[in-house]
């Protein structure tokens, strides 16, 4: 954007927020040309990305429709950002297109906890950390934890980012968790979907109502159909029981209807599995001496009675073993170090991507059946031996040297991450190069097996819109050309909103 | 530029917000970077820190007197990078000290680091940059110019830093050797007086220097690398000249730059460096001070260099603990989340309304715990504390540590 019409912009912007909520200087602006790159494949130094023209601080949902509406008239891209942990460039802007960073952190309110509903609304922009902070002082979860990042994520990225979490496995997604959102459209018009739609309803929340589930449109949608500003979720009563249990059994198969049965029988918080044909050679010669040439499901399971809790171990146990499984002792060790999986929140995040998992740590989260796991996996395998070299061994994992899959259990009906995490040095652009060639290419593999979706589009995974079936695609752009006929929500995302690109 | 030898650094940082605006109920912490609560927007913190090097390294940012002037607020505290550190939120919540010692060495055995993205020493390395380029603020160029000329940052004379020890008979060569700093030595009289007066009423010997230095630390934060070198080259002769065995500090970064930072400059030191919280401690237990009563209701603030860089929770709430009728209670967040008073990194030489701001965010969190005393290890966490509690009007007062011994033993 030419300097003269960002200074006009930001003066008026300035006129909608303040003075002090918005900023137009390189360093500012350049500070949100980046988003959390601890996984998936964003990468700054892409062509793609660039710095906004403009980083905006809204206030309250009224001043978002004001700036929408007025990105309308000036033909402004508008990216709403939260705490920029999208990791498919759903954040950050393309560089052809610049545009408006709407920096949604300061609408950050728990605006009704609503204890005789089992619900909660929010702004969008309260970060993971501070609704369950907030929240435990009631006795009450939203059930996931938050995705990478964690707790300095914000609701609002992880509801448009499709996300799930720890303890997914037993609260589903987090979007399956949302009952209402508030949303600026395109236009600038402001809606309320589910229950709140009711002219006469305030404060009952509720989504499968008044028709279509509009709320569906906007959830996984990046930003590319309106800004969500408010969203009421689903609470649950903090299980008073918990504990970590880890079994390991004697081939993959065994493994997986484990873990299939577990969440069938709805006994498991969280879970993630090793398989040992899965695993580096050099991982393998440290985890085989410890438990033999096994495949690990570490699991957590809770519950609100000790009856019931008590019970609920057993019946797992004895799964388990009619699955060749045998105990490995966690549960006790991580009773003597007081942690356990399911509340602890630093797996991801923090020095744990840039320390322990390697400089930059690239996944492919790709979503399938947990039947499946072991299909898809196989086919990773062989891509990432095929281009070993091209993978960075600067700064090794656990033990797993530069490579690391595993199934994560998620959701109802078995579905499973599988994480295949390799590490690259970004730094050297004939290595970035490489790990984008089989980045794409394990993709590619992935989709083919039939058993794949990407959880996660952005704008990083774009090219994978084009697996996707014509009919669907033109139903998106239909969807898309009737809300936001000038492609100002975050262009690019989807593969949405790029005239003659798409 | 100096930023690009951390380039390999810089590549470790995965840009998650933990750094920015974290809350986590397992390990005590509400929220992350005192300076972020302040200005809001990512520039100003780490995570936006490692950004602007990133972006500096590989050439789409440029050294500006904008970017310094960004890059001049931030206080060091280290939240960043202690809520970076793998497995850090584990770490504290894992019960037993000696766990706690156990578990850093077993995953080091397997090949794990626990070590954060080192974002303070980016940042650090970018002020360094901005010296070079003659780009840093005024008011960091004037302390520099007061710690070239005087030797200390308030361009005070050199024969007025031991003007409070007129009267006391304390000699200028002993094996103990007390280093009080620049700011107790010109600006927090208090805070040396009390230090000599439970020192000889403990019966041990200790000189002072009149020739004593600034230790370095504003020189290393403000980004003049070769100033902080030969005041740290200095003081470790006059040091070496008193005979000195043992260097008694009460100021946690003369602590940390002496026990850190000069090993680094001069190779191993031929003295012991401790600060006065350990050495209270170790008195107390030996019985050569013997603490009274002093029945009030307080609280501790944690330095950020004393706590998060060094390490160093316990000793002083061990001091307070000893002291009968003192009711310690804790804020939350305290210990390695605890929040920055908002003083370091020059930050209040350089911003001094923002650190008075942040200071000022501290007051409910000492409020909430109904304590009458809030007291701290730090002259510059005490006066800028101090300063946030007479603008709030809060009601309580603040003091050192060493104040509140030699109050209790009647000194």
């Amino acid at each position: 954007m030419e300097k003269a019409k960002r200074a006009q912009l930001a003066n008026d912007l300035e006129g909608i927020v303040g003075t002090k909520f918005v900023r137009a200087d390189d360093v500012t602006r350049w500070t949100y040309a980046i988003e959390d790159f601890g996984s998936t494949f964003f990468h700054p130094l892409s062509d793609e990305y660039g710095a906004p023209d403009i980083v905006v601080k809204p206030q309250s949902t009224q001043q978002v429709s004001d700036i929408v509406k007025l990105a309308n008239v000036r033909k402004v891209p508008i990216i709403a950002r939260g705490g920029g942990e999208d990791m498919t460039g759903a954040a950050t802007p393309l560089k052809e297109k610049g545009g408006i960073i709407l920096d949604m952190t300061d609408m950050n309110r728990i605006i009704n906890f609503a204890e005789g509903l089992n619900a909660v609304r929010f702004q969008n922009g309260i970060r993971w950390g501070e609704l369950h902070h907030e929240l435990s002082k009631k006795g009450v979860t939203v059930g996931n934890w938050g995705p990478h990042g964690f707790l300095g994520g914000t609701l609002g990225g992880g509801i448009a980012g499709n996300c799930f979490s720890i303890n997914s496995a037993k609260y589903g997604w987090v979007d399956e968790n949302v009952l209402n959102l508030q949303v600026v459209l395109p236009n600038g018009e402001i809606i309320e979907t589910g229950s709140l739609a009711n002219t006469k309803v305030k404060d009952w929340y509720f989504r499968y109502c008044n028709g279509a589930d509009l709320a569906g449109i906007f959830l996984g949608s990046g930003g590319a159909f309106g800004v969500i500003t408010e969203v009421t979720m689903r609470t649950y009563p903090i299980p008073e029981f918990s504990d970590t249990l880890a079994y390991a059994f004697p081939d993959t198969d065994s493994q997986t209807k484990f873990m299939f049965k577990l969440e069938w029988y709805g006994y498991v918080t969280d879970l993630w599995g090793l398989a040992f044909f899965a695993l580096h050679e050099s991982f393998k010669s440290l985890i085989a001496p410890l438990l033999g040439e096994k495949d690990l499901v570490i699991l957590a399971t809770e519950a609100y009675d000790k009856a019931i809790f008590e019970a609920q171990k057993k019946a797992i146990d004895k799964m388990a073993k009619e699955l060749g499984g045998s105990v490995v002792p966690l549960e006790s060790m991580m009773h003597v170090l007081g942690v356990s999986i399911s509340d602890k929140t630093e797996w991801c995040g923090g020095g744990i991507y840039g320390k322990v998992m390697g400089p930059n740590a690239t996944c492919t989260c790709s979503i399938s059946p947990v039947l499946q796991w072991q299909k898809v996996v196989r086919g990773a395998l062989e891509v990432i031996k095929k281009h070993e070299d091209a993978l960075s061994g600067g700064m090794p994992m656990i033990g797993a040297k530069n490579f690391f899959m595993f199934p994560q259990l998620l959701a109802s009906g078995g579905v499973c991450n599988s994480v295949a995490t390799m590490t690259f040095d970004f730094s050297d652009p004939e290595k970035l190069k490489r790990a984008q060639e089989l980045y794409n290419e394990i993709w590619e593999y992935n989709l083919d097996t039939g058993a794949v979706a990407p959880y996660r589009i952005g704008k990083e995974s774009q090219s994978l819109m084009k697996r996707l079936k014509p009919e669907y695609i033109s139903f998106m752009k239909t969807i898309k050309r009737a809300l936001d006929p000038n492609n100002i929500m975050n262009p690019g995302v989807l593969g949405l909103g790029l005239e003659g690109k798409e | 530029m100096r930023l690009e030898k951390l380039k390999s650094e810089v590549w470790t940082c995965c840009h998650c917000s933990m750094c920015t605006e974290s809350v986590n109920d397992e390990s005590g912490w509400y929220k992350t970077c005192p300076v972020y609560r302040q200005l809001r927007f990512e520039d100003a913190s780490a995570r936006g820190h490692n950004t602007i090097a990133l972006y500096l390294l590989e050439g789409s940012l440029k050294y500006s007197k904008e970017l310094a002037d960004c890059i001049f607020k931030c206080t060091t505290c280290h939240a960043c990078e202690e809520i970076c550190k793998p497995m850090g939120n584990m770490m504290a919540s894992i019960g037993g000290s000696s766990l706690k010692t156990m578990v850093p060495p077993i995953v080091n055995a397997l090949g794990v680091e626990l070590e954060p993205v080192h974002s303070v020493a980016i940042m650090k390395a970018m002020r360094a940059d901005c010296v070079d380029l003659g780009l840093d603020p005024e008011p960091i160029k004037k302390l520099a110019s007061a710690l070239e000329e005087t030797h200390n940052p308030y361009g005070e004379a050199q024969d007025a830093r031991i003007k409070w020890a007129e009267g006391l008979n304390i000699p200028e060569k002993a094996k103990i050797v007390f280093f009080p700093g620049c700011e107790p030595a010109y600006r927090a009289q208090e805070i040396v007086l009390a230090t000599a007066k439970i020192l000889k009423s403990a019966g041990i010997e200790f000189a002072v220097l009149g020739d004593e230095w600034c230790c370095g630390n504003p020189a290393f934060d403000a980004g003049y690398l070769d100033l902080g070198e030969r005041l740290v080259r200095h003081n470790v002769e006059v040091l070496k000249k008193a005979g000195a065995e043992k260097v008694v500090t009460t100021c946690p970064a003369c602590y940390k730059t002496l026990k850190n930072d000069y090993p680094k400059i001069v190779g191993k030191l031929p003295f012991e460096v401790v600060h006065i919280s350990e050495l209270l401690e170790d008195l107390i237990r030996e019985g050569k001070i013997k603490p009274g009563a002093v029945r009030e209701k307080i609280t501790y603030h944690d330095p950020c260099q004393l706590g998060r860089v060094m390490g160093m929770y316990r000793e002083p709430r061990a001091v307070l603990n000893a002291i009968p009728g003192l009711n310690l209670v804790e804020m939350y967040p305290t210990r390695q989340a605890s929040w920055c008073c908002g003083a370091g990194g020059e930050v209040i030489a350089s911003n001094p309304g923002l650190a008075v701001n942040i200071a000022m965010e501290k007051v409910p969190l000492v409020q909430e715990t109904g304590a009458d005393l809030l007291v701290t290890c730090c002259p510059a966490c005490k006066r800028n504390l101090e300063l946030a509690a007479k603008r709030k009007k809060a009601g309580y007062k603040v003091k050192d540590l060493v104040e509140v011994v030699a109050q209790s033993m009647g000194l």
